[in-house]
């Protein structure tokens, strides 16, 4: 897993990359507390550049939803891959985040 | 802090909870209560001081025994240190090299050449100040080197460092070993979760249905579930759960979804209205980020159809008697324990005679093969069709057909069920 944090205004993004998986949680967590030091409005998850999440990794992705929410932010999904994107479909994940393509 | 030589310091901080213990061939951060056993017991251990010239044994002594340790045996040569290693349990050698006969290099090589004494430290001392002498006693077996003349301080302070040493890691290898021992029971009672051979021919021979499954937690215990019970009217129900990430916690959730699944009897007739239910009640229990992936179906042989539920599923496969036709079954939804409200659609299809139905947890599609290929719901597609074309069983095919691959290892926790329509 590799990441590329940047924030504008109120919107901070990371840029994920390479697999979102179990055995990054550690890891995860932290670059999670990194991500959310930035005060948002709006966190976005840019996952262009992941290929594989598996349901540990979706998992992240509702840690990091109820993070942002309990300040009153958002998570935004952005450009998932085409396997990420089936593994959001099968989870039915656009009923929890706003998904855009 | 306190040091104790030049390269050999024991730091101690009473408001930490850890301690820094640093030495020539370590360093390592310890617990508290560890370091403390540790000194208690470093002050009980059994040296053996080994020196042909005994003005040499009795300064050594008295260096130990000024230091605090009074439990000394003594040898003259090499031969009778050998024989006294064999007769009793040392902690520690403090081992002259120069000695007629037998000397300190060949007794370093012939107590490392058996595997009781691997782990003994032995402090070898040595007049001997050349790089090349120094080596030597290393490739012997030393643990660790003092010259001569000996320098007292210096002396207690390895002395200290290798008991340590020895101390905590015979503490970390019992705990290692009882963490093991425990996950063995973990691990044992996890499998009695699910059913075993004899349950599983004992539906088989009740029902008109061919059941097969294997059971696989990948890190000793994992967060896959999955259970057949007999209905009535020659009914069988089946339920397949994986809960997020696996190892000890999703073993828990895994217990935890057990007792649930046990609670919500009168509900299993209905498989939308079961995931719903068990779905609430995963919501109030699992933490946020931790779910868990199911499907439930109701297979009737005897009206010749299927009645399930999924939640994120898209490891169901279908093949149908007539064409052999392998559909994958839609298993779209939001994972339970994730939204309160959520509620699962109960969908039949046909399942005449003949049919088959494979289920799987996402291991199964999570792995590549030695030559990096992704094992995909295709590949496992084409592995049912095989199975069923040479008439065998298709979980035992599977199982050779990952072996073949060169699969013999999976990250995460493997089941595999298999129902077909169809009478032994």
């Amino acid at each position: 897993m590799d990441y590329k944090i940047n924030v504008e205004g109120q919107t901070a993004r990371i840029k994920l990359g390479g697999r979102l998986t179990f055995s990054h949680h550690r890891e995860y967590r932290d670059v999670l507390n990194q991500l959310m030091s930035h005060k948002a409005q709006i966190y976005e998850f840019d996952l262009s550049g992941v290929d594989f999440i598996d349901s540990a990794g979706l998992g992240m992705l509702l840690i990091a939803k109820q993070h942002a929410e309990a300040s009153s932010a958002e998570v935004v999904l952005k450009k998932p891959a085409e396997e990420v994107q089936r593994m959001l479909k099968v989870a039915k994940f656009e009923k929890m985040f706003n998904i855009i393509q | 802090m306190g040091v104790l030589a030049n390269d050999v310091q024991l730091e101690k901080n009473q408001g930490l909870d850890s301690i820094k213990v640093k030495g020539l061939h370590n360093n390592i951060f310890v617990n508290r209560e560890s370091v403390e056993k540790s000194e208690s017991d470093i002050k009980n251990s059994y040296i053996l001081v080994v020196d042909d010239l005994e003005m040499n044994r009795k300064v050594l002594g008295k260096h130990l025994t000024k230091a605090g340790f009074d439990n000394i045996e003594f040898a003259e040569n090499g031969e009778i240190a050998l024989q006294k290693v064999a007769e009793s349990n040392f902690d520690i050698l403090l081992l002259d090299i120069m000695m007629p006969g037998i000397d300190g290099f060949e007794v370093c090589q012939r107590l490392r050449s058996q595997s009781c004494y691997k782990s003994l430290p032995i402090l070898v001392q040595t007049a001997l100040d050349g790089d090349d002498d120094r080596s030597q006693a290393f490739a012997a077996g030393a643990t660790d080197v003092i010259s001569k003349p000996i320098n007292g301080p210096e002396l207690i302070a390895r002395l200290h460092i290798h008991l340590e040493n020895k101390f905590l890691v015979n503490r970390l290898t019992q705990y290692h070993d009882r963490l093991a021992d425990e996950l063995e029971v973990v691990q044992q009672l996890q499998q009695d979760l699910v059913p075993n051979e004899e349950q599983i021919a004992a539906i088989q021979k009740n029902l008109s249905l061919r059941l097969s499954a294997h059971f696989q937690p990948s890190s000793e215990v994992g967060g896959d579930l999955w259970a057949a019970h007999e209905l009535s009217d020659g009914r069988l129900s089946v339920f397949l759960c994986d809960l997020t990430g696996h190892g000890v916690v999703a073993a828990v959730n895994a217990f935890r979804l057990h007792v649930l699944i046990d609670t919500l009897e009168e509900y299993i007739l209905d498989p939308g209205c079961f995931l719903t239910e068990l779905n609430k009640r995963l919501v109030a229990l699992l933490p946020v980020g931790t779910f868990a992936t199911a499907f439930h179906a109701i297979i009737d042989p005897r009206t010749e159809k299927i009645t399930y539920a999924a939640a994120a599923t898209h490891t169901v496969q279908i093949m149908s008697a007539e064409n052999m036709q392998i559909n994958i079954l839609e298993g779209d939804g939001v994972p339970l324990g994730i939204l309160a409200n959520e509620t699962y659609e109960t969908i039949q299809i046909p399942f005449p005679y003949g049919s088959s139905l494979l289920c799987y947890s996402d291991a199964l599609v999570e792995v590549s093969d030695s030559q990096n290929r992704n094992i995909s719901n295709q590949t496992v597609k084409e592995w049912f069709h095989e199975a069923k074309l040479k008439k065998v069983d298709v979980v035992e095919y599977i199982l050779n057909a990952l072996t073949s691959c060169g699969i013999t290892w999976l990250a995460d926790d493997l089941t595999i069920v298999s129902v077909s329509n169809e009478t032994e």
